[in-house]
């Protein structure tokens, strides 16, 4: 399946379920999800990545969403379908983001940033461990993730999205870590 | 059936029908998240912590998977085939068309205690409560998983659902737009061409088209050089539709025709001397079916699913079966709703209606020929978190009234543990029933003559009022991470078998001369066993599975009648069966995988122990072309793997081949 088709897929969510609806003015705040969506966009404002990484300054800035064989999580499936939609005729410095949904057992797509919703599976640590030494920012669940050789781990912390870093296999990947994203990490 | 709708157990593997659509329920709130900055997201609470991850780890009862990946690595050419690779599933080839598959013992030649279903369609034959393998076939480049749950289903999934559930789940439509085209050459696989297109259908959805054409050489003929009279052509063409025409629906629509025939040779009996003819007719057998399937998520954790789909099929025999024609209309709902934080809840009904039609010949006639059964079916299963300490259980039951029968209840309770993630133990105790089938109520085979003065024809018989084959379920499983790298699953049951099929002669009636065999509820049965599987990521580019299944049958008879017996193709399965599987990529362009089985000997069918391999090379020079070459069953130049049925004047035995295959996309 040419991932790259599923964006418009994802334009038919667009009308809100009234229950949802009814949930969302309860309670101001945001699925998970969401939050995670929109962390992986802005992680690809704050990294940069070596020279050679792209062509020109059209090519797009790829975020990937990893579903991982064979356990197609509901996480996954969740943050991909927010992160389709919010990426969508977007870009971050100039550059057009595309989103893509990628199964593990698809051919390799060259991903900029790869977020993994599971990362004990083999499927799972096969790529995060044969990404780990190319500048692919690779985002994962919690401190655990960064065990695997992960790069950014996810963390539920008072009700809010959170996140660690591990900086030292962010420079292995080749990748220039923002201040800005630092100063917020949480300390590990 | 049905949870096929919801997916395995809906809530256990989840996510898989409805899981996904239940997904948009998460829709953005009123604003836009992507334009905010860090600092910002790293303030917003979580209002709705996603759901529970529903994955393998946490089902608790023998499941196994194929993937997409798994399937076009096994390359394979049949649906049958793939099912080799699952561990604990028992699969014996008897010739280039016709299977046994079962699991856990108290297989038939027909396996009538397995569901099968294909996109929630059932494909078992309301018949004789087998499945045709010959034309219940699926292309396998449109399957997106296999599952396979071994043991009991029938609270969730419904009747027959006995020994397991084989699940097939094709991809949508959406997920296959794009070209497609495949070419198989081989030395059995004599050419295999399948094609596929899909196209995106406004922005909302896509359709898609498959073709396929199989032509199969014979197997071989025991004790001779030869081949057997079994070759094998099989056609299919089909569309489906998928589409989402709102945030919280999909719809999905599909249509496909298939059609088979091959030679075949049998000896049947003969109402005069030398009582027996010879039969070469072909066997033609064609069928079509329709299916729609509307989900709708209501929350996000409930939606409901509805599903119709008619199914027709038509079997030419040759003399033994002239005709058999069978209409199905189904119609299944499911609804899933959670009831407070700790009880998710599902319930379904469904309702089927079959009609068939079957022309008498002197072996085989059903009285009477033709018959409207119905089925209906309810089920509630609830889901609950025991509060703490990784601890869940599931209870549930199905609620089922047939023509044949009354109400039967299949109740399952199923407890698991997981203390901490990636790790679950779990026990269930369950009670399953496999439903009368025309055969056991209807049928009437003449099975052969005594040639005595005056001859004395020996008939089988069905009888009104067969009961229900009951079994009760004891299972004690373990999935998780052992150690680094390395996945163990296993599993342990005790099935008990209650009212199994069995035979007793009546006298001989001096009118017609007949002795008459009647089906009778007349055995017990018990099976126990388990099976173990390892998966071992050795390195990144390596894995390696392996996987060992012992099973133990026995049957006797209760309160046994002068002459009874037990229907005679009972309890035909290995007691032990093992299988490594090697999957390793070489560089980045060429996959190596291999599978060598050990089965054992069957030992009421008289078919010896044998040992198997098969190699995969596959090549990707770019990512549009793939070549592949792929050897089966290499280690001998003919095996058996099963017995013929009794009409059969040969064995077959199954070739060593080789198979060359180019996929195209485009």
């Amino acid at each position: 399946m040419p991932a790259g088709r599923r964006p418009r897929l994802l334009l038919l969510g667009l009308v809100f379920g009234v229950t949802v609806q009814l949930e969302a003015q309860r309670e101001p705040g945001a699925p998970a999800s969401e939050i995670k969506a929109a962390y992986l966009l802005n992680f690809a404002r704050y990294v940069e990545w070596p020279a050679p990484t792209f062509s020109d300054a059209a090519t797009p800035l790829v975020v990937c969403v990893v579903e991982v064989e064979p356990e197609p999580l509901v996480e996954s499936k969740a943050i991909g379908e927010a992160l389709l939609r919010l990426a969508e005729d977007r870009t971050v410095n100039g550059r057009p983001v595309r989103a893509v949904v990628v199964r593990s057992s698809d051919e390799p797509v060259a991903c900029h940033i790869a977020y993994f919703s599971a990362a004990a599976t083999p499927g799972a640590r096969f790529l995060v461990t044969s990404w780990s030494t190319r500048p692919v920012l690779t985002v994962g669940e919690g401190e655990k993730f960064l065990r695997r050789g992960g790069i950014v781990g996810f963390m539920l912390v008072q009700q809010t999205v959170r996140f660690a870093i591990d900086q030292e296999a962010a420079r292995r990947a080749g990748l220039r870590v923002s201040s800005r994203v630092l100063a917020l990490a949480v300390p590990r | 059936m049905p949870q096929g709708l919801l997916g395995v157990g809906s809530r256990t593997l989840g996510a898989l029908l409805l899981g996904p659509a239940l997904l948009c329920a998460q829709q953005p709130v009123s604003r836009d998240l992507a334009s905010l900055d860090l600092e910002e997201l790293a303030n917003i609470k979580v209002t709705s912590v996603s759901r529970k991850p529903e994955s393998l780890g946490t089902v608790a009862a023998d499941v196994q998977v194929l993937t997409r990946d798994d399937i076009r690595r096994s390359g394979v050419t049949s649906l049958p085939e793939l099912l080799r690779r699952v561990p604990g599933l028992q699969v014996a080839r008897a010739n280039s068309r016709d299977w046994s598959i079962g699991a856990r013992g108290f297989n038939s030649a027909s396996a009538d205690k397995l569901l099968v279903l294909v996109d929630g369609r059932a494909i078992y034959s309301p018949i004789f409560a087998g499945v045709f393998w010959d034309v219940q076939d699926v292309v396998l480049a449109d399957i997106e998983r296999v599952e396979v749950i071994l043991g009991p289903g029938a609270s969730m999934w419904g009747s027959n659902a006995v020994n397991g559930v084989i699940n097939v789940i094709t991809l949508r439509a959406t997920e296959t737009v794009g070209g497609q085209a495949a070419l198989d050459v081989g030395t059995e696989d004599r050419a295999r061409v399948r094609a596929r297109y899909g196209l995106n259908v406004g922005n909302a959805g896509a359709v898609r088209v498959i073709g396929q054409y199989l032509d199969r050489d014979a197997a071989a003929r025991f004790g001779s050089d030869g081949d057997a009279p079994n070759e094998w052509r099989w056609g299919t063409a089909g569309a489906r539709f998928d589409s989402r025409p709102g945030s919280r629906d999909r719809l999905s629509a599909q249509a496909q025709a298939y059609w088979g025939s091959g030679d075949r040779l049998r000896v049947l009996p003969a109402p005069a001397a030398p009582f027996v003819q010879p039969d070469s007719a072909d066997l033609t057998a064609s069928g079509m079916f329709g299916r729609v399937q509307w989900t709708r998520e209501l929350s996000e954790r409930s939606g409901f699913a509805l599903q119709a789909y008619v199914d027709h099929s038509l079997r030419h025999d040759g003399a033994f079966w002239r005709r058999g024609r069978v209409n199905i209309f189904d119609l299944d709902f499911q609804h899933r709703l959670p009831l407070g934080r700790r009880h998710d809840l599902v319930w379904g009904a469904e309702y089927r209606l079959i009609d068939d039609d079957n022309a008498p010949s002197y072996t085989l006639a059903f009285d009477p020929p033709a018959r409207t059964v119905s089925l209906a079916t309810g089920f509630i299963e609830d889901d609950i978190d025991l509060g703490g300490g990784g601890w869940y259980l599931t209870a549930g039951a199905r609620f089922e009234r047939t023509t044949y029968t009354s109400l039967d209840v299949q109740p399952t309770a199923r407890l698991r543990w997981s203390p901490r993630p990636g790790q679950t133990l779990w026990a269930s105790v369950s009670r399953a029933v496999r439903s009368p089938s025309r055969l056991d109520e209807d049928i009437r085979e003449v099975a052969g003559t005594i040639p005595t003065t005056p001859p004395i024809t020996v008939v089988a018989a069905g009888v009104d009022r067969f009961e229900p084959e009951r079994l009760t379920a004891y299972e004690l499983g373990y999935r998780g991470e052992a150690a680094h790298e390395v996945g163990l699953a296993g599993s342990l049951f005790f099935h008990s078998y209650r009212r199994v099929r069995t035979l007793v002669p009546g006298a001989v009636d001096p009118a017609t001369n007949e002795l008459r065999y009647s089906v009778r509820n007349g055995a017990l049965g018990e099976s126990y066993g388990g099976t173990l599987s390892a998966t071992w990521r050795v390195r990144p580019s390596w894995r390696l599975r392996a996987s060992y299944t012992y099973t133990h049958t026995f049957a006797g008879l209760v309160d046994a009648r002068p002459g009874e017996v037990l229907d005679a193709v009972s309890g035909v399965n290995p007691r032990h069966q093992a299988s490594l599987q090697s999957s390793w990529d070489i560089g980045r362009t060429i996959e190596l995988d291999l599978h060598a089985r050990f089965v054992d000997s069957l030992e009421v069918a008289g078919v010896p122990e044998y040992a198997q391999a098969d190699v995969r090379i596959g090549w990707r020079p770019v990512p549009a072309l793939t070549i592949a070459l792929v050897g089966q069953d290499l280690l001998a130049r003919r095996h058996r793997e099963f017995s013929s049925d009794v009409f059969v004047p040969y064995l077959s035995e199954i070739e060593r081949r080789v198979l060359g295959r180019v996929v195209w996309r485009f």
